[in-house]
């Protein structure tokens, strides 16, 4: 088990260095040139030069990914001159993404405040989308074939086809516009404000995945339902609710919890057209921002927060079916 | 596999029907909906005015849905749009589903033989794909390269998006692998390309209709995902996801201009959609 | 309020909602604007207090005076940093902080004297010697100041700017309250540059060397300061109670909400939740202009650009004179701007009109698609319009921008040149790609080319953008590449001189040039339109600081007196009125 754990991890360790250092590659042979975004399209051209020197852009690629790399994670006592400390400190662990070109702040400065409103959202989401999936899936697949089921079936379809532009779009005009329940955008300043403005994105994200795990859990229910251990539960005269709740939820979970475990990348990643609509300070917006103004220290950052989540997320699922699954470990 | 009765089951479920119906329909209007209106989708009709609130005129017996921002024929913008989407999410679907394919099976057919450690990097190749973040990946592109052409997004939406095929192919790969007459063909002495495409694949052509037709529908919305992000085909070819950005900006004094790329987005993805529960409901029926 | 609406009323009006929804596809249809929330009253007085609430499109990086130089960082900075002079309701330079300026006879010695009892947000009291600080800091090379060149005529700048000196030369403080600025030669911008925000005096805290944490908690002498600033969320400035002018300003505080989409901007407006709005879509300025209930409390902003397609007067095909004339000749100007209209102004000048108004016989390109044609021969590409043969037999690509104007435009030059035998394939490619790529020798054919006067001055249009020193083979601003000596010769000329008359003149055969030649095909100006609501006073758009907004001021009584009921839209009967007139 032990050595099964090791190996997963190792694994994980490199795939997040493949894909940050794949980034790092790619952005940095795009044709383009950040330091004239710093300078501003009216700038003269010893200006740039001088920005493009202090911004270390004059150096090889080489060079640049050695001292990104080697910033990344150190350990130690913060540098002596702190004021310019651009590191997230955990313990005698320092992480240092760089400093924003344009925010100039630093990156996991900028980072921990878009989390928050990011998770928010996408924990509402979360929540959205399993009470949803969980309720509706079970209620249609113990109707089958009734009026319920078959508008279940139709509602998820809608959900599952409407891309997120759509959806949010509707919601803004229709909730926020039109019936004026909830704020049009933004964050608000309080904690109540926040949690109002936030249904209406969370909506928006979670509409999607509500549809896709009703239908997973419908399906699953179904299939569940006619297995031989229900059969006997029901013809021990045990009522019908405990048999569904008792006996086939539970499993019928079981591929809701692995999908949910995958989608959570996509939820941290931040829904980068939902926070658009929505004027959500989270994550997206964050990386729409960087990739405009090629702020490439944000975008790095961006990069490796999202992939150490997916990475993390997936380990979490398979650790779990090793645990619950013998023959995984095996192979 | 496909069979009658998979043909009649398929005709029997009314979801799929209608699913078949939108998706003819959207066929339909891309083969003729440029020659119904007449207009040219690029060319801007200077002449037509402006109504009294000095808003772009809707519809008329010249426009019938009105013209765009640039006083372009909306239907026939709209009509193009589709030739666009079902061109883009046909071809990319089939790279995307080749790729996977071929990588599943392999993996699959490698998985705990000697060639194992290919399985392990086709495996760690796809956990890579799948923890990147696209759609930053490709707006970055996108913005800096600008001479996005067809053949780009092909290449973007087929090659980023065959990774969870992939994996779900390779477990039915080594699912199918263990049956009894690959075993028997194996001590026949056929060779490994043979046993694959005779004996495995057929047997996972069906999970791979069923992703396909689900994946046409996935890149119609990647497509206009691009489109309307700006990073899709450049100006002034028309697509729907551009259509919808454009008209976002007058969407209180015309929302026409995003509603109509709006409603046809949805439809066709539903379309798509519906047709893909039908088949698979039809290939792997819960017999009740 | 709320609890009073009946199930079945939500219920009606989703279906409403959903009917006209089917009705908008199929039909077109007309909009239309809520009368204002709120009266003006005549005889209301200007009083403090209040909020004035707004928005921007986009986010503010930055409030450091020496690094932000974008229009929303510009506009809030104008509100918390005096300088030592500014522009005038009329765009004419006058003193700000300093009680007098007054130059040298040679033009190459400006002295300085500063207002006594002006009070920095610290409270302490401005000296020369602050002001010779911040000058310094915001020069100094490790600032990552954006223009630091604008200012390269001040004696030592070299010296200063390359680290070799501890101090500015050229600037020398006189007293406490006086300091004389040296330059190397007479420049007739230099005033206008001094009324940038670089050079404003700064407090003590922002030191002698840039921090990036001054921008969080910036500290001026400008009758506003910052209270708070969140990246993407809301910038809120409150008054500086000891602001040099006694009784200014009005407001309590200035809140600007970041980053909201501009269909946002107008719906908050409309519900009464943004007192002051400036970045309509033309669809909607329209809608408000041509409403009667709106009229008088809108104004369009003075337009300070000029676009149009840069050419590449060093590649083929550009190097081509007159393909370079037949494209100036086949631009539809007036189709063009009919795309926005009011927005977008047909501009077939280089210097936009506030700066130098056209007068008959001033020289600009035309539209005229015979003699475009006529060019073509003369190119040695003739193109026949009606068998549509012949023509410059290869695409060119057309660089744009994403997210702007320039790609729509685009579009329509696209229709323009088919017709004389050009075809052109647009590129659209975000900022940070364009500024790389147009600014490169031999890279870019043809392109969205647009200035920004950084300040009122006609020479902004000519040297940085087209005179020879601008060439480089890298970072080159030209980016048509254009040499001309006689134009460098007029641009040197006009800018040593002291002359209004003069200068006007020269730059007069400066615009003949660049008509002629076209390096550029310039075809339009864009401008915004403003609106307030009817209880602001006190404002109107500026010639030359955008939405300056020092000396607003609310009509708190006009703000409650309404012209219809805030709360009308929770009536059952008014809201279905009112949610089917929005959809409308």
């Amino acid at each position: 088990m032990i050595g099964y754990l090791l190996r997963r991890v190792g694994w994980s360790l490199f795939t997040i260095w493949a894909v940050v250092t794949l980034t790092f590659v790619i952005y940095n042979v795009l044709p383009e040139d950040p330091a004239r975004v710093i300078a501003g399209p009216q700038a003269r051209p010893a200006d740039v030069a001088r920005i493009r020197t202090q911004l270390g852009l004059d150096q090889p690629i080489g060079v640049r990914y050695v001292r990104y790399m080697s910033g990344l994670v150190s350990f130690g006592p913060p540098p002596a001159d702190a004021k310019d400390d651009s590191a997230w400190a955990l313990g005698p662990v320092r992480i240092d993404l760089g400093v924003s070109y344009l925010k100039r702040k630093p990156v996991v400065e900028l980072l921990g405040r878009a989390l928050p409103p990011t998770l928010l959202v996408g924990v509402l989401a979360l929540f959205v989308q399993i009470a949803v999936g969980a309720f509706g899936g079970v209620l249609a697949a113990m109707r089958r074939h009734s009026v319920l089921d078959w508008g279940t079936v139709a509602l998820t379809l809608v959900g599952i086809s409407a891309p997120t532009f759509l959806t949010g779009l509707l919601l803004q005009h229709l909730l926020a516009r039109q019936l004026v329940w909830f704020p049009l955008d933004g964050y608000g300043q309080t904690s109540a404000e926040r949690l109002h403005s936030a249904v209406l994105p969370a909506l928006t994200l979670g509409l999607f995945g509500a549809a896709y795990y009703t239908r997973l859990v419908r399906d699953e229910m179904i299939g569940l339902l006619k297995q031989d251990y229900i059969r006997t539960a029901r013809a021990k005269g045990q009522r019908e609710w405990v048999v569904v709740y008792k006996h086939a939820l539970r499993n019928a979970l079981m591929p809701l919890v692995t999908v949910v475990g995958l989608s959570m990348g996509g939820l941290v990643g931040g829904a980068i057209v939902t926070e658009k609509i929505f004027r959500w300070p989270g994550i997206g917006s964050l990386s729409v921002d960087a990739i405009v103004e090629r702020d490439g220290p944000v975008i790095m950052g961006v990069v490796l927060l999202f992939s150490t989540v997916v990475v993390l997320a997936n380990l979490l699922v398979d650790l779990s079916y090793a645990v619950l699954d013998p023959r995984v470990r095996r192979s | 596999m496909w069979d009658d009765r998979a043909t009649r089951r398929f005709f029997a479920n009314k979801g799929a029907s209608v699913g078949l119906v939108l998706v003819a329909l959207l066929l339909l209007f891309a083969i003729l909906g440029p020659l119904l209106s007449g207009h040219h989708p690029d060319h801007s009709d200077f002449e037509q005015g402006r109504d009294a609130l000095g808003q772009l005129a809707g519809s008329s017996a010249r426009h019938w849905l009105g013209v765009d921002h640039l006083m372009r024929d909306l239907l026939s913008r709209l009509a193009h749009g589709a030739r666009v989407s079902l061109l883009v999410a046909f071809v990319a679907t089939t790279i995307s589903i080749g790729m996977g394919a071929i990588v599943g099976l392999i993996a699959g057919y490698a998985e705990g033989t000697r060639a194992r450690s290919l399985d392990n990097a086709l495996m760690r190749l796809v956990d890579v794909g799948l923890s990147f973040p696209y759609l930053l990946l490709v707006m970055a592109i996108g913005a800096a390269v600008g001479e996005t052409t067809i053949l780009t997004i092909l290449l973007v939406l087929g090659l980023t998006s065959w990774f969870g095929t992939a994996r779900v192919i390779r477990s039915k790969t080594i699912q199918v692998r263990s049956l009894d007459f690959i075993a028997a063909s194996r001590a026949l002495g056929q060779s490994t390309p043979l046993i694959i495409l005779r004996h495995i694949l057929p047997n996972v052509a069906g999970p791979l209709i069923v992703i396909a037709s689900a994946s046409v529908a996935q890149m119609i919305i990647a497509e206009s995902v691009l489109s309307y992000l700006q990073v899709g085909l450049p100006p002034p070819t028309a697509t729907w996801g551009r259509m919808l950005q454009e008209g976002q900006r007058m969407y209180t004094a015309t929302p026409r201009l995003v509603v109509a790329p709006g409603v046809l987005i949805f439809l066709s993805v539903l379309g798509f959609n519906l047709v893909g529960e039908g088949l698979r409901d039809a290939l792997d029926p819960h017999e009740d | 309020m709320r609890s009073t609406r009946t199930k079945t009323d939500v219920a009606s009006r989703g279906g409403q909602w959903a009917v006209r929804c089917l009705l908008l596809l199929l039909l077109g249809c007309e909009a239309k604007v809520s009368p204002p929330l709120g009266v003006r009253r005549g005889d209301a007085t200007a009083a403090r207090g209040g909020t004035l609430r707004t928005a921007f499109f986009t986010d503010v990086r930055s409030l450091d005076a020496a690094t932000a130089f974008d229009t929303a960082s510009a506009a809030i900075e104008s509100l918390i940093y005096d300088r030592l002079v500014t522009y005038d309701a009329h765009g004419v330079i006058v003193p700000q902080l300093a009680e007098s300026v007054d130059p040298s006879a040679d033009g190459k010695r400006y002295t300085f004297t500063l207002r006594r009892g002006v009070l920095l947000h610290d409270g302490a009291e401005l000296t020369a010697d602050d002001v010779k600080r911040s000058i310094e800091r915001s020069l100094h090379v490790k600032t990552p100041c954006p223009v630091p060149s604008y200012y390269e005529r001040i004696v030592g700048y070299a010296a200063y700017h390359d680290g070799k000196t501890a101090s500015l030369e050229g600037v020398r403080i006189s007293g406490s309250h006086a300091l004389t600025i040296d330059l190397t030669e007479p420049d007739a911008t230099f005033l206008h540059v001094m009324a940038l925000p670089i050079v404003a005096p700064l407090c003590k805290s922002a030191g002698k060397v840039y921090d990036r944490t001054f921008s969080s908690k910036p500290c001026g002498a400008g009758p506003f300061k910052v209270d708070r600033y969140e990246n993407g969320q809301i910038i809120r400035l409150v008054r500086h109670d000891g602001y040099w002018q006694k009784g200014k300003p009005y407001l309590d505080a200035i809140e600007w909400s970041l980053g909201m989409q501009s269909f946002t901007q107008r719906f908050k407006f409309e519900r009464g939740d943004l007192d002051y709005m400036r970045e309509f879509s033309e669809a909607d300025s329209t809608l408000f202009r041509k409403s009667p209930a709106w009229q008088g409390h809108g104004e369009w902003e003075p337009s300070l650009t000029t676009a149009g397609s840069f050419m590449n007067t060093e590649m083929p095909p550009f190097d081509n004179r007159h393909l370079r004339r037949a494209v100036s000749f086949a631009i539809n100007r007036e189709q063009v701007a009919s795309v926005r209209p009011g927005h977008v102004q047909a501009q077939a000048k280089l210097v936009p009109e506030i700066i130098i108004p056209s007068e008959p016989g001033y020289p600009a390109q035309t539209f005229d698609r015979e003699q475009a044609l006529r060019e073509m021969a003369l190119a040695g590409y003739p193109y026949d319009p009606v068998r549509r043969t012949g023509g410059y037999p290869h695409e060119i690509p057309y660089l744009a921008i994403i997210d702007s104007y320039s790609g729509q435009a685009a579009e329509v030059y696209k229709q323009h040149l088919e017709q004389i035998g050009i075809r052109i394939r647009i590129q659209l490619v975000g900022w940070p790609t364009f500024l790389a790529k147009s600014s490169r020798r031999n890279t870019v054919a043809m392109g969205f080319s647009g200035w920004h006067a950084d300040f009122p001055d006609p020479s902004t249009f000519f040297e940085p953008i087209l005179s020879s020193g601008a060439i480089q083979d890298e970072e080159s601003q030209n980016a048509a590449f254009f040499s001309n000596a006689e134009l460098d010769d007029i641009l040197v000329r006009a800018r040593r001189s002291a002359n209004r008359g003069e200068r006007l003149a020269l730059y007069r055969q400066a615009e003949a040039i660049v008509a002629r030649e076209a390096p550029w095909a310039t075809v339009y100006g864009y401008r915004y339109f403003e609106l307030w609501q009817p209880y602001v006073h006190g404002y109107r758009p500026h010639p030359v600081l955008t939405q300056y907004i020092r000396d607003a001021w609310i009509d708190r009584d006009g703000r409650k007196l309404s012209g219809r009921a805030r709360g009308a839209r929770r009536a059952p009967t008014t809201t279905l009125a009112l949610a089917l007139g929005g959809l409308r």
